[in-house]
């Protein structure tokens, strides 16, 4: 499954979510249920390789130790894997899963030179953001196509007000604030912070609110300083929050 | 004795037969005198009436005075002024004339005992000057000024007379001139004059002709400390009588003001007579209402004009940083260009347009335009200092520019009405007095905004509710308003607005109680705009119901309503008669005009889509769907362009024009609008800051730099450069392929990595086996490099650039012999390849310039592979508010056929001013992500501009203000680096510029070459 959409906006938590009903949840079967970590989440960077999903031989006393890569556990024990961000990754590491997420369902372990066949279970959620990389890292089609893609963006400004009424326990009041002046930044969106203030940040902010801190100082810190290192553009949001937020 | 008497007389009757008749008539009056007296007083008579021409008039002076003068005093008073007389007589008849008339004042004046004194500043006059006439004037104003003053007066005048005539003679003559002109005036200041001479006498002489006006503008109080204060200024003759100039022009305000400015002006002119002047110019832009703003301004000035006079100079000027600065703050004034950028931020953020905000153009004078917008732009004052907090100035701002954003937020664009293209005007027109319900919308709709954003963003529903009491509190009291005939509607208005701003109880006056119940009414109808949810259809609706209410207030007795055909500029005053006065941050709107444009924006917005291969039908749905009115955006207030265009496209719809033609008149029209959008850019205009090291501050603003993006002109010269150098090139090229990362670079022995090293792994276990402790690190990593550079190439452009390059004979000479000593080595075939092309007799020589060029385009032709970004740019300029900048290479732009042009047409042109063409090229390299950013400078002589410093032969102030431009650029974490051919340019590059970042090129032949050195050294 792909999972498309800004940081922030949910999409590691609807795996989560995925991962309880299907492996945690009464409607989960035996065999499930008894996996050990029915997800294993890999944040992908710009120097992960194949070598890092796939598994290495380690050096352990006098002897090589071949341990398996988070991408390998899942395929063996028929769990979730999934990569966030794949677009930061190495070639090489995307190349990897073309086998897997077809109808050969195989995963090729080139250093032990054995073929790990998938467990039915098995399954692949990558996600990734096609707004923010920048246009070199975009994925290509062949990848691309092998997945269920699902578009994630902001919710509006009612429903996110609900989220972060339930994530962070605020009072009603301030979350539909948060929510308010959430949209107004995002309105900003180009000026150096692509992604806008996400729904996570709103979340952080409400709970800073929530545990009593001031309104003005929650924002200040969760939001402004966090979104945008240009002095204007904080200024610009500080302002923001002065016209959402009374004083004290 | 009666025969001599005989003889005079008839003498005396052959010059004039009048005068032998007042002789005898006297000589009878003076028989009490001895005989020894009347003898020689008979002698002087005759000896004066014959002493030269014309002289009887002053014989005949005498004659008239000599029997009083016997009379009253003795015969040794009446013997003097005779013989003083025929004294003058000697010199001219009309100073004896002009004196015994003076004598005879004197003496009706009861002044006599002066006539001595005054008798010898006239003598002091004949033996300084020589100037008969200058002699008489001074006895002509001296009996004048007897009679106008008290005694001790006139004494003083003699002697201030006296001080004048030991000096220059032209001094005297002007005191002389001044007190004939002034004759009326009885009250010239002769002791402060000659307090004042004794400093300088031209100030006096200007000081004594200004007086009269001068005491009638400024009042007796203030008289006193500005003579003390004058005398200060006298030590400098110019300043002094510049000074006196200016306050005769009128110091303006109040009299209390003016006692304050007075009194600042004594510690000023205790260090320099000059800072009061300056001080004085710049009076108009400080805040004199509250001395407690500019005092302390005043105070910090004197401190640093103590200092450093030159730095006081532009203190008090207003133009240095330090000044602007605490002046700024101490009104607590807040200015638009420091918060533009937040503001736009600010404003986009809130409404999610991308609106310009820019600034009121004439914001000067007593009337103040209103913030407003129209579609695109919000438009905001100059700077703002109604209250005394910067806090609150800045408050301000931000709830007019809510406000005006509370327009497009809630909805005012939206309205539609009867179909129409200009819906408001439709709408307004139903009624019959359609400007009285133009003001009422304006009122409920800045009311419905304002209820809007109280409720909306709660952080502003104080900070605006503050603004309102403090806007009521200027509003007039409704009491004071007349309740009669039409005045009715503007006092219900008033009222109404006043609500809107939150007023909830009403005073009306004693005669419009009647109205009370029709105010209720009134409010009554507004309260459902208060309400979460109200629309601009609900204003409308308030409107129609309260224009209801007030029509019969306004009946066609009392308001002539107005004729369509009536023009604009009527309708506006018909309409200034409703409407209360603005509300200042409410600002003012055009609904219309603003709607007009945001359909404009949506047709570009069609257009651009158009062209990014769209169907054409999508510009004729919008059409029919009538979302845009071609008819209206065809009119000529818009851009005429556009509205040509639109109304034949219109027809060309009609008539069913095939699409293909279409097309390719969209895409003409477009190639128009972006061209009208290039040059406006080639207007863009930049401030930028000056130092001034004889200040040690920044004159603010100081530079107006124009950037300019060059015409794509000399196409061939890229092509032929490169075609020239084709060896300089591929060697420049060699050298920065070294630059080159490799993609991947193994790294070895790290803690963890992709892959075990097996020689490390073999160590490893090899220690481990024989006892020793073996190292972790045995994996290898594979690590990405990349290159991340941008770099500026700043080209001089100045009119010595012109010049040909001077033929190094003799260093060609020795390269010659090098190269045939090591002809192999790279470094050294450049120089040789130009020596040996210089030494040609039929090649032209080439100028700096054409150097400075070719070396920039091999580096760019060098940088393409390279991939790293650069800009290549050019500055030249003339004064500080004519510094151009020339933009040959964005930094985002590709190398293109235009950039080539554009670098072809690079040119000498005038000045070296090179401060801010660095702050410029600082803040475009600023405005790259890149890690390295490195600056370079090619240059052929020291920064100088006509008015770089004041003294335009001192090199200083432009090598100062470079070398502070250059530091400012390192800390903004640029690199930069000075390349000129000038040879002493080590004198001043080494003050510019840190050791190492800068070099002198010898022979200009070389920059190329070096350039690509100092690329590498600089970004590698």
């Amino acid at each position: 499954m792909l999972l498309k959409g800004p940081t922030g906006c949910g999409k590691t938590r609807f795996v989560e979510y995925m991962a309880y009903l299907l492996f945690r949840s009464e409607h989960s079967d035996e065999e499930r249920r008894t996996v050990t970590s029915p997800l294993l989440t890999v944040a992908c960077h710009e120097d992960l390789s194949a070598t890092d999903l796939v598994g290495r031989f380690l050096l352990q006393g006098e002897e090589t130790v071949w341990q398996d890569g988070p991408l390998t556990r899942a395929v063996r024990e028929g769990a979730i894997c999934y990569l966030d961000e794949i677009v930061e990754a190495r070639k090489d590491s995307t190349v990897l899963i073309h086998s897997l997420t077809d109808h050969r369902r195989i995963l090729p372990i080139e250093k032990r030179g054995t073929i790990l066949d998938a467990h039915d279970n098995f399954l692949l959620v990558i996600s990734y953001n096609p707004g923010y990389q920048n246009v070199l890292k975009d994925l290509k089609p062949s990848t691309r196509q092998r997945f269920i893609s699902i578009q994630f963006d902001y919710p509006s400004e009612e429903e996110e007000a609900k989220v972060i009424c339930h994530e962070s326990g605020a009072e009603e009041g301030i979350c539909a604030d948060l929510a308010l002046l959430g949209a107004k930044i995002r309105n900003l969106r180009q000026y150096g912070f692509d992604e806008g203030a996400s729904t996570r940040l709103l979340v952080y902010a409400g709970q800073l609110i929530g545990k009593g801190i001031d309104t003005r100082r929650a924002c200040d810190v969760a939001i402004c300083r966090a979104v945008s290192d240009d002095p204007d553009v904080q200024k610009a949001i500080a302002e923001l929050v002065s016209t959402v937020f009374p004083h004290g | 004795m009666d025969d001599d008497r005989k003889r005079v007389e008839q003498h005396l009757g052959d010059l004039k037969p009048e005068l032998a008749e007042r002789f005898v008539s006297v000589l009878t009056d003076l028989q009490n005198l001895e005989p020894d007296a009347i003898s020689a007083w008979v002698d002087i008579c005759e000896q004066m009436a014959s002493s030269g021409w014309h002289t009887w008039e002053s014989t005949l002076a005498y004659i008239d005075i000599s029997a009083e003068l016997a009379g009253q005093w003795d015969k040794e008073v009446l013997l003097a002024c005779g013989e003083h007389g025929i004294k003058l007589c000697q010199l001219s008849h009309e100073a004896a004339t002009a004196y015994l008339k003076g004598v005879a004042k004197l003496l009706a004046l009861g002044l006599l005992d002066y006539r001595e004194k005054w008798q010898q500043t006239g003598d002091l006059v004949t033996t300084t000057h020589q100037s008969t006439s200058t002699l008489t004037d001074y006895f002509r104003v001296g009996s004048i000024i007897a009679g106008a003053y008290p005694p001790p007066e006139f004494v003083t005048w003699i002697d201030l007379a006296a001080e004048f005539a030991r000096h220059e003679l032209p001094g005297l003559n002007a005191l002389l001139a001044v007190c004939k002109q002034t004759e009326s005036r009885h009250d010239l200041p002769w002791s402060y004059a000659r307090k004042l001479h004794a400093v300088g006498g031209q100030i006096c002489i200007d000081y004594l002709s200004i007086y009269p006006r001068l005491s009638r503008i400024v009042g007796g109080r203030l008289l006193n400390p500005l003579q003390d204060l004058l005398l200060k200024m006298a030590a400098d003759e110019k300043e002094g009588v510049e000074f006196l100039h200016s306050i005769a022009n009128g110091l303006g305000q109040e009299e209390d003001t003016s006692e304050r400015v007075l009194a600042s002006c004594m510690p000023l002119a205790e260090v320099h007579p000059v800072l009061v002047n300056r001080f004085i110019s710049s009076l108009d832009r400080l805040p004199l209402g509250s001395p407690h703003q500019w005092k302390p301004w005043v105070d910090e000035g004197v401190a640093v004009a103590k200092a450093n006079l030159q730095a006081g100079e532009a203190y008090f000027d207003l133009e240095s940083a330090t000044s602007q600065d605490l002046l700024n703050r101490l009104v607590g004034q807040v200015n638009f260009s420091d918060y533009q950028r937040l503001f736009h931020l600010y404003s986009e953020g809130i409404s999610g347009r991308r609106f310009k905000i820019e600034e009121l153009k004439d914001a000067h004078g007593s009337y103040r335009e209103l913030p407003t917008s129209d579609g695109d732009h919000i438009y905001l004052p100059v700077s703002l200092n109604e209250y005394d907090e910067a806090r609150e100035n800045f408050l301000l701002y931000k709830l007019a520019l809510l406000h005006q954003l509370g327009f497009y937020e809630c909805g005012t664009f939206d309205f539609w009405f009867a179909d129409s293209s200009d819906p408001y005007a439709t709408f307004f027109g139903q009624f019959e007095h359609s400007d009285l319900a133009t003001a009422l919308f304006q009122i409920l709709e800045d009311g419905r905004i304002d209820w809007y954003l109280t409720r909306r963003y709660k952080g502003i529903a104080k900070e605006l509710a503050w603004l309102m009491q403090s806007v009521l509190l200027q509003r007039p009291a409704l009491t004071n308003l007349r309740a009669e005939g039409e005045q009715e509607i503007s006092l219900l208005l008033e009222a109404m607005l006043q609500h809107t701003l939150g007023k909830r109880e009403f005073e009306l006056p004693v005669r419009g109680t009647v109205l009370e119940p029709v105010l209720d009414r009134l409010l009554s109808h507004i309260a459902p705009l208060k309400l979460a949810g109200a629309s601009v259809s609900d204003t409308m609706r308030a409107v129609e119901l309260c224009y209801q209410l007030l029509q019969a207030y306004a009946g066609d007795d009392q308001v002539s309503s107005v004729d369509p055909g009536t023009p604009d500029s009527v309708r506006q005053r018909e309409l200034r008669q409703w409407m209360p006065e603005p509300v200042f941050y409410r600002g003012k709107m055009d609904p219309d005009q603003i709607m007009l444009r945001l359909q404009l924006a949506t047709v570009e917005e069609v257009l651009d889509d158009l062209m990014d291969g769209q169907q054409m039908t999508a510009l004729s749905d919008l059409i029919d769907q009538s979302k845009v009115k071609i008819e209206k955006l065809a009119k000529g207030d818009v851009k005429d362009a556009m509205g040509m265009f639109l109304t034949d496209l219109d027809k060309q719809l009609e008539e069913g024009v095939i699409e293909e033609e279409l097309e390719e008149e969209v895409s003409d029209f477009r190639g128009m609008m972006q061209s009208a959008d290039a040059s406006q850019r080639a207007a863009q205009v930049f401030l930028y800051d000056e130092w001034d090291h004889l200040i040690r501050d920044y004159r603010r603003k100081w530079c107006k730099l124009h950037e300019i993006t060059l015409d794509a002109a000399d196409q061939s010269f890229v092509a032929d450069t490169v075609r020239e150098h084709k060896g300089i090139l591929s060697q420049i090229r060699r050298q920065l392929q070294m630059l080159k990362p490799e993609l991947q670079r193994k790294v070895k022995g790290l803690l963890d990595g992709e892959d075990i090293d097996l020689d490390r792994a073999v160590d490893s276990i090899v220690d481990l086996k024989s006892g020793h402790s073996a190292s972790d690190k045995i994996y290898v990593q594979r690590l990405k490099k990349e290159r991340d550079v941008a770099a500026l190439f700043l080209l001089d452009m100045s009119a010595s650039t012109d010049d040909r390059i001077p033929n190094p004979s003799a260093d060609a000479e020795r390269e010659r012999e090098a190269k045939q000593a090591d002809a192999s080595d790279p470094d050294d075939f450049l120089t040789t390849y130009y020596a040996s092309e210089s030494l040609a007799p039929d090649v032209p020589k080439r100028r700096i310039i054409d150097v400075e060029k070719e070396s920039v385009v091999l580096m760019a032709e060098a940088l393409e592979e390279l991939g790293d970004s650069y800009a290549v740019c050019g500055f030249s300029g003339y004064g500080r508010d004519q510094v151009d900048y020339y933009l040959c290479k964005s930094f985002d732009e590709k190398y293109n056929y235009d950039v080539k042009g554009r670098i072809g047409a690079i040119k000498p042109c005038r000045s070296t001013r090179m401060g801010p063409a660095i702050r410029h090229a600082c803040t475009q390299l600023a405005g790259t992500e890149s890690r390295i950013k490195a600056l370079i400078i090619i240059s052929d002589g020291y920064p100088q501009d006509f008015d770089y410093g004041k003294d335009r032969n001192l090199r200083e102030y432009g090598i100062q203000d470079t070398t502070k431009a250059l530091s400012e650029a390192r800390q903004k974490g640029i690199q930069t680096f000075c390349l000129t051919v000038d040879p002493s340019g080590h004198d001043y590059l080494r003050e510019m510029c840190p050791d190492q970042q800068y070099m002198v090129i010898q022979d200009i032949n070389q920059l190329p070459n070096e350039l690509s050195k100092v690329y590498h050294g600089l970004t590698s």
